[in-house]
């Protein structure tokens, strides 16, 4: 390009503010937001997780296989229980002892977590936490175990570290051997709402109630901790906070309750000719096709089964394949609807799964209406993003827990509200979180449950991945269904508060663990698919990454190689700017300048410097001393005009032309033709005020009427992450530029977005004016009495 | 002796406060406010987003009706009495007084706005932040006091209730 005459069109001078946190290089303000996380922050890939991101040729897992005979104690709310455990070593050490999560211990008043409870305040104690407080007094919990013997009858030594107990083995457990054993147990239920456990009882006992009670039964044995690549023996305590993960394997599970009872579980039912009626295996035969949810038991027969009662008890038998955990609900009380989700196995999973819905005659009707519908969504669109539902059976439970998953079973809570006189209502609200608990708990039965993550580990990696997901769902159910909680705008507030942590943090050490696991996570997938990758390439890399690392254990790196190397985009800056940093999206506009090509034509370009010249302001004191009739010399006496008097430094010259006319005919046929045409070229200059890099979005609006939208990927910003400038060739006249104008890059302040600037007013005048009944009113319009036509207020000042 | 009867008077008075149950849930309970000056109209906007589900039971279990239709003119005043009992504001020392705008829904949030004039100094800013604590236990409740371009964020969660206060010492 030759020379350039620049002609300021608007210059826009902002404030930057830019918070660098990310690594930089050099003693100068570059930061590298491009540089790899390959070897830096990432581990060494080796032949276990290697660097492509898939199981690699030497990975392997453990598989622990249970056999358990277990009893409710109806009366003393009192579980037992006994069960064989065959552990199976794959990994490629010899292992002289085991660790088991009791998780059940947290309840003891010596348990860690108990301990190390803290006040909230030291002038106030919540009502809850004290009900907590009396309750442990005279309650409680963890596991009684009873003994630990071998296959050959022989105690096994143990040792108890608060929530974990350690088998000491008495041979050393080689590399592909298998050992078997027998623990016997005891524990007291929690009451879920007094104690705050993830199940337990609750009991119906207000006046028009009969007290029946739902068991939710969870993290109630001894279950193997995992033994990893990457960790060995998992050993974090049980505090509350943080879940698990656990190692898959078949599971035969005998459940006895009173005979009275329905019971979810993991797995199929194994013996429904011994605890269902005909008429309750029929309608389970007909679930299978049909188009709808079929009772099972219906509000009626759940009603007569509360007033009746019995003394015998029913043993229930199930068995899960491939799982890696389980858990059950029972009560007197239960509703049961099914339906049979018909989907495409593709030969390894079930052609069709059994959505299934268990709750009291208090949820109706909205769980009736929606709980099961909402699991057959869930798997749907689930599904269409990672792999068919591989387990034969999906179910929500209804109980005193907010929302809870385990393997094929999941505990929500939403409920009706029926006032003294019987009137049964339902909020809003309440419909909402019920679909959207159910869509979410469902959700983790592919992650984590069957996409094995480390949830005591990494949060994000169940709760983040399956919130996007989840949104999805929502988004999916009905047009404009009320869900925001994934949409840019709503992280905002969290990415730009001052003491936040970054997702890659353990999660135990998190302090707002909602919207730093659950809503961060979720939004930067949402950008992710819509915005960085487009859909195809992320449904592609993502159902690829779930593919991979099904029924095995994946850790962050794996999902992020995935990412990448299946998108063929290079991703390290967007993992480093939403994954490992604090900082935030805020792009701002800091000048247009309109620049215009040098024709080199004296008969154009000298013009332009004239028309420019003349532009600027006359000399005040010419003007006075005209205005006032003082005359100049030269017009006093003409005799002194000459050439130049007559004729400006701009007027074209013969030796301009023959210049001109030698560097037209050096010049190669395009570049004649660009000289001629008249472009112009915008150069538009932006900062990265938030830190974090992220494409830049434009709206371009022109005098002509026509629009363009333009998607600048974030590699604008390899060379400098701080600001930068980038030109636009037009030969229209750009009347108006916007960022990110479909607010999908969670850009934190707009008041800079805009050019020429708008007055942006703030959440609560917006509100202000959304207020007024009178919109006539303030849109300055009226109308006449005989008309409804509206025109232009009228002016005090043309009465 | 002393020490019980303080306790006590303590205990009784956190009751009255905080007399809901608690409900343990999985899902997120976190709640956002923002603080910030407005030159346009020379005041202080508080803004409250808390999940519309969660505000519906904390408004239930703080006494108002199961069937009040949301955003309707006795919902609005439960909604007014609810945050103003559970969100103190200090700014230089003194405590201001809020004027209640209203409240809307969007999407999955609640939003309830207060507004008060612009305090002269503004260069140290205490929050009480105890919305929706006393239903849910594990709320954690975050809190931008904006100044200009800077945030300062308070924090309230399980552990770390009570008065919090962020400076801004060039302002």
């Amino acid at each position: 390009m030759r020379h350039l005459l620049l002609a300021a069109m608007a210059m826009m001078t902002i404030s930057a503010t830019a918070e660098a946190q990310t690594i930089r290089q050099t003693v100068s303000d570059y930061r590298d937001a491009f540089r790899q996380l390959e070897n830096e922050d990432w581990p060494t890939p080796n032949e276990i997780r290697p660097a492509h991101g898939a199981p690699g040729p030497e990975y392997w897992q453990q598989q622990v296989d249970y056999w358990i005979d277990v009893r409710l104690d109806e009366d003393a709310k009192r579980i037992s229980g006994i069960a064989e455990i065959t552990y199976h070593n794959n990994s490629p050490f010899a292992l002289d002892y085991l660790w088991f999560l009791m998780d059940q211990n947290r309840f003891r008043r010596d348990s860690w977590d108990n301990l190390t409870r803290t006040v909230t305040s030291t002038d106030q104690i919540s009502s809850g936490a004290a009900r907590r407080m009396m309750r442990m007094q005279e309650w409680e919990g963890g596991f009684d175990v009873g003994t630990v013997t071998d296959s050959e009858g022989r105690a096994l030594e143990t040792r108890l570290v608060d929530t974990l107990m350690r088998i000491d083995l008495p041979e050393v457990l080689q590399p592909g051997e298998e050992v078997s054993f027998t623990i016997s147990w005891e524990y007291n239920l929690p009451e879920e709402n007094v104690v705050g456990a993830r199940a337990g009882y609750e009991c119906f006992e207000e006046e028009t109630e009969n007290g029946d009670c739902i068991y939710l039964v969870a993290q109630w044995f001894p279950r193997a901790a995992a033994f990893t690549d990457y960790e060995g023996w998992h050993n974090l305590p049980f505090l509350g906070s943080g879940e698990f993960t656990l190692e898959f394997g078949n599971y035969e599970v005998a459940i006895t309750v009173p005979a009275d009872f329905i019971v979810s579980a993991t797995g199929e039912l194994q013996n429904p000719e011994n605890v269902l009626t005909q008429a309750q295996r029929d309608r389970l035969e007909q679930a299978m096709t049909s188009e709808e949810p079929v009772f099972v038991v219906t509000r009626e027969e759940a009603l007569a089964n509360e007033r009746e009662g019995t003394d015998e008890t029913a043993t229930w038998q199930f068995r899960a394949e491939n799982v890696r955990d389980f858990a059950w609900a029972g009560s007197r009380k239960f509703i049961w609807d099914a339906l049979g989700v018909q989907q495409d196995g593709e030969g390894e999973y079930p052609d069709t799964v059994l959505a299934m819905s268990f709750y009291p005659n208090e949820n109706e009707p909205i769980w009736s209406a929606y709980s099961t519908r909402v699991i057959e969504h869930t798997l749907d669109v689930y599904s269409s993003f990672s792999f068919p539902y591989p387990y034969p059976t999906a179910q929500s439970v209804s109980g005193p827990v907010g929302g809870m998953e385990y393997p094929m079973i999941t505990f929500n809570g939403p409920r009706t509200v029926r006032d003294e006189d019987g009137n049964i209502t339902y909020s809003r609200g309440t419909k909402r979180f019920l679909i959207g608990v159910v869509a979410h708990e469902i959700g983790h039965i592919y992650f984590p449950m069957t996409v094995n993550s480390d949830e005591r580990q990494w949060t994000w990696m169940d709760e983040g991945i399956n919130s996007f997901l989840d949104f999805m769902t929502q988004r999916l159910w009905e047009e404009d269904y009320p869900t925001n909680e994934a949409e840019p705008d709503s992280i905002i507030g969290y990415m730009t508060s001052s003491n936040q942590q970054p997702i890659m943090t353990q999660s135990d050490a998190v302090t707002a663990l909602g919207p730093n696991a659950y809503s961060k996570p979720a939004t930067a997938l949402v950008i992710l698919r819509e915005t960085i990758l487009g859909r195809e390439l992320f449904d592609e890399a993502f159902g690829t990454y779930a593919r991979r690392w099904r029924f095995k254990r994946p850790t962050p790196y794996d999902f992020f190689r995935t990412m990448e190397e299946v998108s063929g985009h290079d991703l390290d800056w967007f993992w480093r700017g939403w994954f490992y940093s604090t900082e935030h999206v805020d792009i701002g506009l800091e000048s247009i300048v309109l620049a215009q090509v040098d024709t080199g034509n004296p008969e154009i370009e000298n013009a332009l410097a004239r028309e420019e010249e003349d532009a600027l302001p006359e000399s005040l004191t010419q003007r006075n001393n005209r205005e006032a009739g003082i005359q100049t010399y030269a017009q006093r006496n003409p005799e002194v005009v000459d050439f130049y008097s007559l004729n400006d430094e701009h007027i074209v010259t013969n030796a301009q032309r023959r210049t001109y006319e030698r560097y037209l005919e050096g010049l190669e046929d395009w570049e004649r033709e660009f000289l001629e045409s008249g472009t112009n070229i915008y150069l538009m200059t932006f900062r990265n005020d938030g830190g974090v890099v992220m494409p830049i979005i434009l709206d371009l609006s022109f005098s002509d009427g026509t629009t363009e939208h333009v998607r600048i990927p974030a590699q604008i910003w390899r060379r400098n992450a701080n600001e930068v400038t980038w030109q636009y060739a037009t030969d229209r006249e750009l009347v108006r530029l916007e960022i990110d104008p479909l607010h999908e890059i969670a850009d934190a302040d707009r008041s800079d977005n805009v050019f020429p600037p708008e007055i942006r007013r703030s959440r609560i005048e917006l509100y202000r004016s959304s207020q007024s009944t009178n919109m006539m009113q303030d849109m300055d319009l009226t109308v006449s009495n005989d008309s409804l036509d509206t025109r232009p207020e009228r002016g005090g000042d043309d009465e | 002796m002393t020490g019980f009867r303080a306790l006590a008077i303590g205990l009784a008075a956190g009751l009255a406060l905080a007399a809901a149950p608690s409900a343990w849930a999985h899902r997120i309970h976190s709640a956002l406010t923002e603080v910030r000056p407005n030159e346009n109209t020379g005041e202080l906007e508080i803004a409250h987003r808390v999940f519309f589900h969660d505000l519906e039971v904390a408004l239930i279990e703080s006494g108002m009706d199961d069937d009040t239709p949301p955003l309707g003119e006795i919902w609005l005043a439960a909604a007014e009495t609810y945050a103003r009992d559970r969100f103190d504001i200090g700014v230089a020392g003194a405590t201001l007084q809020l004027d209640y705008v209203g409240a809307e829904v969007d999407g999955q949030f609640a939003w309830i706005y207060f507004v008060a004039p612009m305090p002269d100094e503004y260069d140290r800013v205490s929050i009480d932040n105890r919305l929706l604590i006393e239903a849910f236990p594990d709320q954690a409740n975050m809190t931008n006091v904006i100044c200009g371009d800077v945030v300062r964020t308070i924090l309230q969660i399980p552990g770390r209730r009570g008065t919090g206060t962020v400076d801004f010492p060039d302002r």
